[in-house]
């Protein structure tokens, strides 16, 4: 969107320059109507151009928000690195010392 | 994926100092429930251990080669069970269908999905999580890095994990987008 802005104001002073020029060219005579032409025929294709640009950049941008949305989405999903979290562990089954043990791992286990 | 062995042996290398708890979370209920239910069962009968070791050999092991639902099933259950030395079949088939396994297991699935866990295998080593199976080097890399921590606490070892981990541990899952608890939010990028 804002390289579509920047285009659309780009535009906009070459259209300026472009009627400046043409009002010049009123003043000096047929001389310059060729350079007005070429002056058009240029806007012309950056207008084209633009047109060309503002669907990519539509379509870059929905992809991009799409994928942010997909990574954001996982990260809400993702265990925070640097936490401790405080599993109830009574009358679960205990391989090892019931009591006793500095290191307790907790195992979510399933036949799969 | 069976981690169990792994576990053992890290139980044996350690001995007093480590410690496995099993909780029970049924990915598969349609075909996995009743194993769960026979091994809590046999739980009871102070059989955990080798109705899991047996259930995993001969039952899942027959299943996964062959799909065939009827080995996950309630009379292949029992019929393996009567090579378990001590255990009282007609007791395990009673407990199978009983309250306190299914109370059991459903609480098991609460308390872990209140803390994230939506797969197996997963782990919590003195709170912290552990998302899938991962080497046995690396388990003893953070049994090491938390005995470490244990043993400088100057907490008992019997009172290690009410004090250190249930008492101060965070009490329901929180996501790498969340702030800890108790720090300033972080300001939302634009």
């Amino acid at each position: 969107m804002i390289r579509t802005r920047h285009a659309t104001s780009f535009l906009a002073v070459i259209a300026g320059a472009a009627l400046a020029l043409a009002g010049a060219g009123c003043e000096k005579g047929g001389a310059s109507d060729a350079k007005v032409a070429e002056l058009e025929k240029r806007i012309k294709t950056l207008e084209e151009t633009n047109a060309t640009n503002k669907d990519a950049m539509a379509f870059l941008s929905k992809v991009y928000d799409q994928n942010k949305a997909q990574i954001e989405e996982e990260e809400r999903r993702t265990h925070a690195p640097d936490a401790m979290w405080a599993v109830d562990i009574t009358g679960n089954q205990i391989d090892g010392p019931a009591s006793g043990a500095y290191v307790t791992i907790i195992e979510a286990w399933d036949f799969a | 994926m069976r981690v169990g062995p792994t576990l053992e042996q890290l139980v044996a290398e350690y001995p007093g100092k480590v410690r496995v708890v099993y909780k029970n979370f049924v990915v598969h209920p349609d075909t996995a429930l009743g194993a769960h239910m026979a091994t809590c069962a046999a739980g009871l009968q102070g059989k955990f251990k080798e109705m899991m070791h047996t259930f995993w050999e001969k039952g899942y092991g027959a299943y996964a080669q062959t799909r065939d639902p009827s080995k996950m099933g309630e009379a292949n259950i029992l019929e393996m069970a009567k090579g378990i030395a001590g255990i009282d079949v007609a007791r395990l088939a009673a407990d199978m269908k009983g309250q306190e396994c299914m109370q059991r297991i459903q609480s098991d699935m609460d308390e872990l999905q209140k803390f994230g866990v939506s797969g197996t295998p997963a782990f919590f080593i003195n709170g912290q999580f552990v998302g899938g199976a991962i080497p046995k080097d690396e388990f003893k890399r953070i049994i090491d890095e938390q005995l470490k921590i244990a043993e400088a606490s100057g907490i008992p070892a019997e009172q290690y994990y009410e004090q250190a981990i249930m008492a101060k541990g965070e009490k329901k899952f929180r996501s790498v987008r969340d702030p800890k608890p108790g720090a300033e939010p972080a300001a939302e990028s634009k």
